[in-house]
């Protein structure tokens, strides 16, 4: 564990500041202090805070104490050679000094330069911190380049299936070596199971692991062992290593859990160790790792659901190991017909862990990057008005011998002041916002535990801040330096100045409003396509509907007794107050469930199709009422009823996808089909209206429904229909279900609604966000084009005074101005389409139901980029029109 | 100056923050302190000493400081006129009757 240490950050801020022959015994007594007395007594963060404090406190005392050594000097006169450094130091915070004062003379000035530049700031950070934890930081496990992961690629083009076991331990067997890998791990993403032994029952989530996975990732236990090899032969004893987590909450973390027996689903187990904390592979709702046994090498080839990683040996890329995988996949295909067309997939495991939100974030990083841009633009802006009423005085500081380096440095330490305040108020932002972005935890995010600020964010804020300060700075800098000193003097209005000016601040206002509509268009696509998504129908009726889950695989119950509990659940939950039809199944469309699985379907009367050409449907369980109870249509026939039994004629019913697909311009009904996983032919009874697989964006697919009491499903959910709230459900039916057996664990009792709006939960977050960032931006383009209208009906008080007196009208003068903002308009909202075209391009993969290019949102954005542009001209014009000719003439 | 003169020479800059704070009860920069001790010494109301202390963690000599005469001079001086001032005064709120 490294020492700690004082915050470096607040140490060098204050060192730079001390005086030399100071700094060294105030720095160690200051360290000593927070070291020895402070930390121990309050811990890291309170003593840290007490260390910034006492930095930021110190620092106009150590700015005195410089000071006064300067002033001894002039007696006692340095050497020349130190002159010059110390000299720089002391002109620069002359120049810090000068721009506080000269903030705090223009408070309003100071607060909107400041509170733009946090905003940018802010929002950069935060979106920055996250993109950093899960896109760009390296994994937290050991040489984390050379882990991979190996997926089976189907005949079909599906590049990304699981690996069935037998074929994984082929994998391993044959291609682990110095010439491609070092060794090879299979796990289950998480298997729900139902743990006895301390207390009540609970359900768990599980990982069926090689043993060789913890060495492949380098992972130590916390107490005890990990899994070894032998753990995982035929006659080993069963054992478990446990989460930090769930040793914590089951065990309260007492060390004495090692040893412990259990009862994971019926089948005793010995815990043999815990890992440490910040081990979450696969993920973090892992509470358990079991070992995956070998027999299952001897199980069937299609049967793919193991997720493999790797880790590749030294010096071997992942393009070498993926040929040595092929090699093994075609030996395998020789072997076994049935596997024809069947190949491999490599890809890193960073790739395949934040592949698919990389791009997401990455446009939410571009999104927020315009935000700073115009933040940047408005508040050069405003430097650049200014400037020009500050004109003079830069003027007679030159004509007093202040050397141009001097007034630009004046102008960038200016800005440096206001984007320091305005990045520490963007790092409180941020800090805000990812508390709110964390506590709304609707967005999965793979890593998202590491999202915080830490010392990559704040040398990014940092950055940030500098680029900011430098890119605002420059244009005034180069004004301030560029007018002849000569010309403001004697020019008492600054006029010639004042129209080059106004022309940079225009062309300026012309970029922000660019910008902005790029903004706001992706942010009108993304939102369109979140729109179209939530109307895309589902398939089933979402309302008045609680849904509840059970998993029945506990020691008690066999196979044959899960459809009994079902409909004896089912007949107590069915007659409480308030149900109008309740059903269950397994697994519900759009769920997320694990358990969905498609099998191949053969067909009574056809030959069997050639290997590797499959006819397939998605399987699903149901009981009767469940059709009613999600609301899923009845097309044709009828749906599973109570007099389908385990020893009736068996039954299927499918969907209009299925019947699309296998029976085109046939009648099903009366059809006879199995699924590959069963023996026996079924007959179709009934069809039903579609649904999504596993997301609404998905198109629909066929679908196979049995009924539970023929092949009964242990993991079921209870779909309750009511006629009023069905919140005020959710405690009979827990009720109901443990009238059947008390100690049945009944978990994600939620409203299928819920369950809807979570499968939506990454879009909406992704439209919310660009949607905010559009509102900032249109925001500060309205305060950015008010700012330059309204400037310019300042000075041209006289010019419109003279027009008036002429004749115009009031009503030619507002169209004058208002002609203005137009104008800037007309120029930014033409860039402003070029720009989006290429922008849009970004977002062509996260679009459903929308084209890239979508009309009405490219031409709403422009409409509304143009409406705030005349609003934002509509006070001017109404200032500019209520001018009194006569006192514009006198005033001058 | 009350605090290096109670810390009896013991007082270096974070000691005297420490004083400050503990009897004062307000919080103090240690940079403040400095200052304010550079600027005593100046005047010549406190001077200082480098000595190992022979406690600190880095075994670096440290800047003790101690009343010179001038200083206790200046102290019982502030602290007659304070109590003269003091002396015979009774405090009344105004807009009270």
């Amino acid at each position: 564990m490294p020492l700690p240490h004082a915050p470096r950050l607040a140490r060098a801020c204050l060192s730079a500041l001390l005086p030399a022959d100071a700094r060294s015994s105030l720095l160690a007594e200051l360290d000593h202090e927070y070291l020895t007395h402070v930390r121990p007594a309050v811990g890291r963060l309170p003593a840290h805070l007490w260390y910034w404090r006492q930095a930021l406190a110190s620092i106009p005392s150590a700015i005195a104490m410089r000071q006064r050594r300067r002033r001894k000097q002039t007696v006692n006169t340095a050497s020349p050679r130190q002159v010059v450094p110390r000299q720089w130091l002391d002109q620069s915070v002359q120049d810090v000094r000068y721009g506080l004062r000269s903030l705090r003379r223009r408070p309003g000035f100071a607060a909107a330069a400041i509170a733009t530049f946090a905003l940018g700031i802010g929002a950069n950070t935060a979106i920055f911190s996250i993109v950093d934890a899960v896109v760009l930081r390296p994994l937290p496990y050991d040489q984390p380049h050379r882990l991979i992961r190996v997926w089976s690629a189907n005949p079909r083009g599906i590049a990304r299936n699981r690996v069935s076991p037998s074929n994984f331990f082929d994998f391993r067997d044959q291609a682990t070596g110095p010439h491609a890998l070092e060794s090879l791990a299979a796990f289950t993403a998480g298997d729900a199971s139902t743990m006895r032994g301390r207390g009540e029952p609970v359900r768990i989530t599980t990982s069926m692991v090689s043993p060789t996975m913890f060495a492949l990732l380098a992972a130590k236990p916390f107490h005890g062992r990990t899994l070894g090899q032998s753990d995982a032969l035929p006659n080993a004893s069963s054992v478990v290593v446990i989460s930090h987590q769930f040793w914590q909450s089951r065990f309260g973390g007492a060390p004495m859990a090692v040893g412990t027996g259990v009862t994971l689903d019926g089948e005793a187990a010995t815990i043999v160790g815990v890992m440490p904390p910040a081990f979450d592979f696969p993920s973090r709702d892992v509470d358990m790792w079991v070992p995956l046994p070998e027999r299952l090498r001897s199980g069937q080839r299609s049967a793919n659901y193991l997720d493999v990683v790797g880790r590749l040996s030294p010096g071997v890329s992942p393009e070498t190991a993926a040929s040595v995988l092929s090699a093994v996949a075609a030996r395998i295909e020789a072997e076994h017909p049935p596997m024809k067309g069947w190949g491999v997939t490599v890809t890193t495991l960073h790739e395949s862990l934040v592949g698919a939100v990389r791009r997401p974030l990455l446009v939410l990083l571009a999104g927020v990057g315009c935000v700073l841009l115009i933040a940047c633009a408005n508040v050069t802006s405003l430097l650049l008005a200014r400037g020009i009423s500050r004109e003079r005085e830069m003027a007679v500081r030159a004509a007093l011998g202040a050397s141009r380096g001097r007034i630009a440095r004046q102008q960038f330490v200016e800005s440096a002041v206001i984007a320091s305040f305005g990045g520490l108020a963007g790092l409180g932002l941020a800090w805000v916002g990812l508390q709110v972005f964390r506590a709304s935890a609707s967005v999965e995010l793979p890593r998202a535990a590491a999202i915080g600020i830490d010392v990559r964010v704040l040398l990014a804020t940092l950055t940030l801040t500098v680029a900011a300060a430098i890119v605002t700075g420059f244009a005034p800098a180069w004004r301030a330096t560029h007018s002849t000193a000569n010309d403001s003097l004697k020019s008492g209005r600054d006029q010639a100045s004042g129209r080059s000016t106004r022309r940079s601040r225009s062309i300026l206002v012309s970029v922000e409003i660019a910008l902005t509509l790029a903004l706001v268009i992706c942010a009108g696509l993304l939102g369109r396509s979140f729109v179209r998504l939530t109307h895309v129908d589902a398939g089933f009726r979402a309302d008045s509907t609680l849904l509840a889950q059970v998993n029945l695989a506990i020691l008690k119950y066999e196979p044959e007794v899960w459809s009994s509990f079902a409909s004896r659940a089912l007949e107590a939950i069915r007659v409480l107050p308030g149900v109008t039809v309740a059903g269950a199944g397994a697994p519900l469309p759009l769920s997320g469930e694990q358990g969905l699985m498609r099998f191949g379907v053969r067909f009574e009367g056809r030959p069997d199709p050639p290997p590797g050409q499959n006819d397939r449907a998605y399987l699903r369980w149901a009981t009767p009422g469940y059709f009613r109870a999600m609301g899923i249509p009845l097309v044709e026939g009828r749906a599973f009823a109570d007099s389908d039994r385990a020893d009736s004629a068996r039954v299927a019913v499918v969907d209009r996808a299925f019947v699309e697909r296998y029976f085109p311009g046939a009648d099903p009904i009366g059809q006879r089909i199995r699924p590959t996983n069963e023996r026996e032919f079924r007959q179709i009874v009934g069809v039903v209206g579609g649904v999504r697989p596993t997301r609404l964006e998905d198109p629909p697919e066929p679908h196979l429904y049995v009924p539970q009491s023929q092949n009964p499903s242990a993991s079921l959910t209870f779909v309750i229909r009511s006629d009023g709230d069905p919140v005020r459900l959710a405690a009979p039916v827990r009720e109901a279900i443990r009238s059947i057996d008390p100690e049945q664990p009944v978990f994600n009792v939620r409203t299928l609604e819920d369950m809807v709006t979570g499968s939506v939960a990454g879009q909406r977050f992704n439209a919310r966000l660009i949607a905010l960032f559009a509102y900032v931006a249109v925001l500060l383009m309205v305060v950015g084009i008010y700012g330059l209208i309204a400037g310019w009906v300042n000075e041209s008080t006289r010019d419109l005074g003279v027009r008036l007196a002429l004749g115009a009208t009031p009503g030619e003068i507002f169209s004058f101005v208002i002609g203005r903002g137009l104008r800037l308009a007309a120029i930014g909202t033409a860039a402003g389409l070029a720009l989006a075209f290429f922008a849009t391009r970004l977002l062509s993969g996260l679009l459903y139901g929308v084209e890239p290019w979508d009309p009405v949102v490219f031409g709403g954005s422009t409409l509304l980029v143009t409406i705030a542009a005349v609003a934002a001209s509509y006070l001017p014009a109404r200032r500019a029109v209520s001018i009194d000719p006569a006192g514009a003439l006198r005033g001058e | 100056m009350l605090a290096v003169a109670r810390l009896e020479g013991g007082a270096y800059g974070m000691s005297v923050r420490r004083e400050i704070e503990a009897r004062a009860g307000r919080s103090v920069a240690i940079g403040a302190v400095y200052s304010t001790l550079e600027r005593l010494e100046d005047k010549g109301y406190v001077q200082s000493v480098e000595r190992d202390s022979g406690t600190s963690a880095d075994g670096r000599a440290r800047r003790f400081f101690e009343l010179t005469a001038s200083g206790v001079d200046a102290l019982q001086a502030a602290s007659e006129l304070q109590s003269r001032m003091w002396s015979g005064l009774r405090l009344r709120r105004a807009g009270r009757s």
